[in-house]
């Protein structure tokens, strides 16, 4: 194919599936400016893959395991991706996505809850937010299903702990 | 506070995201990465770009009779021949490792399994390389090949060996901390990834 067909290709494929980037970038950068950062590297890293991508695994298991892998395991410089949330790196934008006011305080703690996790369980929390079966979290992750299960059942009881503490 | 109430909030959260930020994908893709991996491997590149300037220079040398029969000439061509080995080597090593198309767990595991099997090549290869280059000076010496070398071979077996000994263990000490400063904190963070699985 040649490289124009082919970016034109990838920019229709990636535009259908953007939103997805966002939400990963939401769960591992905590500032506007490392949101950026990561959302850059991500569509890059899913580009330079591109041209490797056989359509044998949905579009999206793909890109989560593109832009996962980046997120967690790229050699990072650590500015730009903490890997452990410091108090100043929360979320301080609750409030522009969030109408619901008396619900704020506890989703911030929620968020933040979140951001103590390690990489792997954030990786598990966001495809179980997306709905993902654990079939295809299993494909994306590579951890069998039953481990799946346990860990999510555990990460569901640290969260409630830490919000409730 | 359940772990589903988030699920609005992210998609939200998303959603405004991609109203506010406008990323050009086209443009995007036209950016280079900025991860360190991504430097290291345009470092390695440039490999591929002096050897020939290297090998222009050497022909040009060795075509002045008087340098043609000299083996340390050659020896240092055939080192610096092993060396574009090894930079190669390493290239792909870096290259290999930054896909990221594999599962999570998988593509993780490859790249510690690759960079410790790296090291340790790298680590074995430096030392025989250097053993190499001991043995083969000691060999030019005692044949009285070159002169250049008689002031060397005049000094005391014993104390080349003195010598030789510290110099291949500076230069395992500098090769252990070069791949410390390229890939170990890279490694360390993957093995406590792995830790966590």
């Amino acid at each position: 194919m040649q490289e124009k067909a082919l970016k034109e290709d990838f920019v229709k494929k990636i535009t259908g599936h953007e939103l997805l980037i966002y939400k990963i970038c939401r769960l591992y950068a905590y500032t506007d400016a490392d949101r950026q950062d990561l959302f850059q590297e991500i569509v890059i890293q899913l580009w330079r893959a591109f041209p490797g991508y056989r359509a044998d695994a949905a579009f999206s298991t793909w890109m989560y395991r593109v832009a996962i892998n980046t997120s967690i395991s790229g050699l990072r410089k650590k500015k730009i991706f903490s890997y452990s949330v410091e108090p100043g790196n929360l979320p301080t934008q609750i409030s522009d996505v969030s109408y619901n006011y008396e619900n704020e305080e506890k989703l911030q703690m929620l968020y933040s809850a979140i951001g103590k996790l390690n990489e792997i369980e954030k990786a598990l929390v966001m495809l179980y937010l997306e709905d993902r079966s654990y079939n295809e979290i299993e494909e994306i992750l590579g951890i069998t299903e039953g481990a799946l299960r346990v860990k999510m059942s555990r990460i569901k009881e640290k969260l409630r702990s830490l919000t409730n503490n | 506070m359940e772990l589903e109430n988030l699920k609005s909030l992210l998609n939200e959260s998303a959603l405004k995201d991609h109203a506010t930020k406008k990323n050009n994908i086209m443009e995007l893709i036209q950016n280079k990465s900025k991860g360190p991996l991504a430097a290291l491997e345009a470092k390695l590149k440039w490999n591929f770009y002096l050897f020939p300037v290297f090998i222009i220079f050497i022909i040009d040398f060795i075509k002045k009779p008087e340098h043609i029969h000299r083996p340390s000439i050659w020896m240092v061509i055939i080192l610096l021949f092993v060396t574009f080995c090894d930079f190669t080597y390493n290239y792909f090593i870096v290259k290999s490792i930054q896909r990221k198309d594999a599962t999570v767990t998988g593509s993780m595991l490859k790249q510690i399994r690759k960079l410790e099997a790296s090291f340790k090549w790298h680590n074995n290869f430096l030392k025989i390389y250097l053993v190499i280059i001991v043995v083969l000076l000691e060999i030019i010496m005692f044949y009285h090949i070159e002169k250049d070398f008689e002031p060397w071979y005049a000094v005391s077996i014993w104390i080349r060996i003195v010598v030789y000994i510290p110099l291949i263990a500076v230069a395992d000490f500098f090769n252990r901390s070069s791949f410390q400063k390229q890939y170990g904190q890279h490694l360390a963070n993957l093995k406590k990834l792995a830790a966590q699985l």
